[in-house]
């Protein structure tokens, strides 16, 4: 077990403090709108946690990200990077040497007044009235936050986010393609997804009630019983390849390419910005409880391994007939 | 059959519906998987009318296609096209929101499969890490639920508000 941890440890991408900053990406997410309030606050949590454990080079590179944050904020017309770049400063204010300091914080007044002025000039966006398949088209590139927040738009979007296409994507990023609960039955079954492609018809009623799984309300519930899987930021860490990753890079049309195992789907897993902090100081929990969850998933799989080949036989065999 | 060549000399004409008229290379049309159908069922002769395309959008869309018909596309080895189309894409659909709308229908109604995922997620990215009344302020949406439903909706959501 302790070599396999070492194994994993070794392959966790950059050796040292700086390459593993590199690889956390937070300089390219700034630039995402989308991205920028969790950059903001992992930077201002590295700011507190790991400034003065950090090499020369390093924290000076940290400090220009910080500046860089407070440059871009007049782009991101959303409250969250008000408050999360406000958190930023203040972790600067207490973090940084006197100079770095009062650039720090002139570089964000000179923001916040930016982007007062932007918000002022309100883009008129004409309004949007996409047909249905063209909004699930849209919500495929979402990652599963925004897209329960696209429901709560209005009907139309609510209809289209709760398309079950979505959902399963969805449910098999995050729970992995071979696990499978079957709800309406209270059973758990294991079903690979080739079942829902070639749109089986079963006759047996357990196999019924899984090719009309409600995929949203399976998520839901799988989500809701599983607080391990919680995600309160937009990062998430790849169960196979260890590397820390933006989760708003990882939708349903474009996952995650993990350079490990390539043929097979990415698992993930949330992150908190604490687990990165102790990720760039080489720390790493991260890897540990992970590779935990990922044990139990496979014995999981093995001890339903049998009933699912039962299971499996039938519709095999009326498939084919 | 004709020829490459042929192929190569012959142009398409293209009308959009306030009547523009487009002259365009046949490999450029062909992105369009409408018109490539159209091409193939023989039904191109003189101009092709598109009711539902403006002259300012077909313009942008062709200019699409010609980049994407030119482009040898080189797929790296996770099958994504090259970072030289990738950033030519990003610069050319970081364009106003009423513009994306128009070039995100027409990509649906042309059958422009890149265009169409290259638009769509452009949307989804100004989706994206917004609030609730954020994304209706930004695409002028307006709130048709009750107050209950609202409630119920956010009800069945309650890991998301917490």
């Amino acid at each position: 077990m302790t070599n396999r941890w070492k194994e994993r440890r070794g392959e966790m991408g950059g050796a040292t403090p700086s390459e593993r900053y590199e690889e956390l990406g937070l300089a390219e997410a700034l630039l995402r709108p989308y991205d920028y309030p969790t950059a903001c606050r992992e930077l201002g949590l590295i700011l507190r946690l790991a400034y003065g454990k950090l090499s020369k080079g390093l924290q000076s590179i940290v400090f220009r990200d910080t500046l860089s944050a407070f440059r871009l904020l007049p782009q991101v017309q959303t409250g969250n990077g008000i408050s999360s770049a406000n958190i930023l400063l203040q972790a600067a204010e207490v973090v940084l040497p006197k100079q770095k300091k009062a650039l720090a914080v002139s570089e964000f007044k000179h923001a916040v007044v930016a982007h007062k002025r932007r918000s002022r000039a309100h883009e008129d966006g004409g309004s949007m009235q996409l047909p249905h398949d063209v909004l699930v088209h849209i919500f495929s590139f979402l990652d599963m936050r925004s897209l329960v927040t696209a429901s709560s738009v209005c009907w139309a979007w609510n209809s289209a986010a709760s398309d079950g296409t979505l959902w399963q994507l969805q449910y098999s990023l995050l729970f992995g393609e071979y696990d499978v609960s079957c709800l309406q039955t209270g059973k758990l079954v294991q079903v690979k997804d080739v079942v829902f492609h070639q749109g089986i018809e079963c006759v047996d009623a357990t196999f019924y009630a899984m090719t009309n799984l409600n995929w949203k309300e399976a998520y839901r519930r799988k989500y809701l019983g599983n607080s391990s899987l919680r995600f309160t930021s937009n990062r998430a860490s790849c169960v196979r390849c260890k590397s820390i990753i933006w989760l708003s890079n990882m939708t349903c049309a474009r996952s995650h390419h993990c350079h490990k195992l390539k043929n097979q789907r990415v698992k993930i897993r949330p992150v908190s910005p604490n687990k990165v902090v102790n990720y760039l100081l080489g720390e790493t929990e991260l890897t540990m409880s992970s590779s935990e969850s990922d044990d139990s998933d496979t014995d999981e799989l093995s001890n339903h391994g049998q009933r699912l080949m039962k299971l499996w036989a039938y519709p095999r065999l009326t498939s084919t007939s | 059959m004709m020829s490459l060549a042929a192929q190569k000399e012959k142009k398409i004409v293209l009308r959009s519906s306030d009547g523009e008229e487009f002259e365009v290379e046949v490999a450029t049309a062909r992105q369009s998987k409408m018109i490539s159908n159209m091409i193939n069922d023989g039904c191109v002769e003189g101009s092709i009318p598109l009711f539902n395309v403006d002259a300012r959008t077909l313009a942008k869309v062709i200019e699409y296609c010609r980049r994407h018909a030119g482009a040898t596309r080189i797929l790296d080895e996770y099958d994504n096209p090259n970072e030289e189309i990738k950033s030519w894409d990003a610069t050319y659909i970081d364009v106003h929101q009423t513009i994306l709308y128009d070039i995100l229908q027409a990509a649906d109604y042309l059958e422009i499969k890149d265009l169409l995922d290259l638009a769509c997620e452009q949307v989804a990215n100004i989706i994206r890490g917004k609030h609730v009344e954020e994304i209706r302020n930004t695409f002028n949406i307006k709130n048709d639920f009750t107050v209950e439903e609202e409630k119920e909706i956010r009800k069945q959501h309650p890991w998301l508000f917490e």
